[in-house]
């Protein structure tokens, strides 16, 4: 789950957290399974502030080519 | 965060610096464009159908800062409209001031009056996000300590309950059958030896009474014949042997056949 959990965009973790929180609020589950959302809930929470704790803004650029083809670009800082 | 602006325009920096400030945890996918002049209109529409194809962001910004209505001409223009409308990335659009509105303004999904206007319509605050993970940790919290608590309460019920005190009654009950048992047995294992005793010795007399030697001390004698040592069982078995013992209670004597008499005597 970890591995799978790291992978995900902010969003999307966030939105497996609410699915996690709405299941758990269903009240359908046995014991065992709550526990076991409640982990990857637990997981997911840790990298949703993981990502919202990353302090520099990452840029990336796409730039066209003479070609019209768009590739990554130099670095772009802004200042 | 996708932003379609020029590499030199004050737009980038007040967008950069605005998502900085906002949400430093976005990632931006910058695409350098010319902003005006010919080459402006087709240039940004073909960022945006990169953009549009490639999936690239979750939202895009695109736009320029102000100046004259030339200066901002290249967003009135067609291609750069159809661009924006066929766009697979939700598009804001920033061009000029507020006061400036074209037509990529006008269809665009949503309209910033500034690129720092659109970076704050783009990106929430990051406090504002980190509020709403806390609310929905916290809110999962409470479930599964309710969860557990229910469970826990359930299984303290369980243990107070009637039915499981009458099986635990069952048990102590099936307990003291199994020691009674148990007493039982050893209590017939002991008998049961003592009958045999008994019963050994009531076979012991029986065997006594089956002994042949008992008979000869009553008189009776027993003959077998001299070669063999079989008993002979009848007068016709005797007169055919011959040479025969004949066996008292204290010793046996050599004897031998004269002649059958029975048959005489009748």
């Amino acid at each position: 789950v970890s591995e799978e959990t790291k992978d995900l965009s902010f969003e999307e973790a966030m939105k497996r957290l609410e699915r996690i929180v709405g299941d758990l609020e269903a009240g359908t589950f046995s014991l065992a399974e709550s526990l076991a959302r409640f982990e990857e809930g637990i997981a997911l929470g840790r990298h949703c502030r993981e990502l919202l704790g990353r302090a520099d803004l990452r840029i990336r650029t796409l730039v066209e080519g003479p070609d019209g083809t768009f590739a990554e670009g130099e670095p772009f800082d802004g200042e | 965060v996708a932003v379609i602006t020029s590499p030199a325009g004050a737009a980038i920096r007040d967008i950069l610096s605005t998502l900085r400030r906002r949400f430093p945890c976005v990632e931006v996918l910058f695409l350098p464009v010319p902003v005006q002049g010919a080459a402006a209109a087709p240039a940004i529409a073909r960022a945006l159908d990169e953009l549009s194809a490639r999936r690239g962001a979750d939202v895009a910004i695109v736009g320029r800062g102000g100046g004259s209505l030339e200066d901002l001409w290249a967003f009135n223009e067609e291609v750069v409209a159809r661009a924006i409308h066929r766009c697979a990335v939700p598009v804001i659009s920033a061009v000029g001031h507020e006061k400036d509105v074209t037509i990529a303004d006008l269809v665009a999904d949503r309209r910033a009056a500034t690129p720092t206007m659109a970076a704050e319509i783009a990106v929430p605050e990051r406090v504002e996000v980190q509020h709403r993970l806390d609310a929905v940790l916290g809110s999962m919290l409470a479930r599964v300590r309710s969860r557990s608590e229910r469970a826990a309460a359930r299984v303290n019920e369980l243990l107070r309950s009637y039915a499981l005190g009458r099986v635990r009654g069952r048990i102590e009950a099936g307990m003291q059958g199994v020691d009674f048992a148990l007493q039982q047995l050893q209590r017939a294992a002991r008998g049961g030896l003592r009958d045999r005793a008994a019963r050994s010795d009531t076979l012991a007399a029986r065997l006594g009474a089956l002994d042949p030697r008992e008979t000869l001390r009553r008189g009776y004698t027993a003959c077998v014949d001299a070669r063999t040592g079989r008993l002979l069982r009848g007068a016709g078995e005797a007169l055919a042997a011959g040479d025969v013992h004949v066996a008292f209670h204290d010793g046996s004597v050599a004897a031998r056949v004269a002649a059958r008499v029975d048959e005489e005597a009748r």
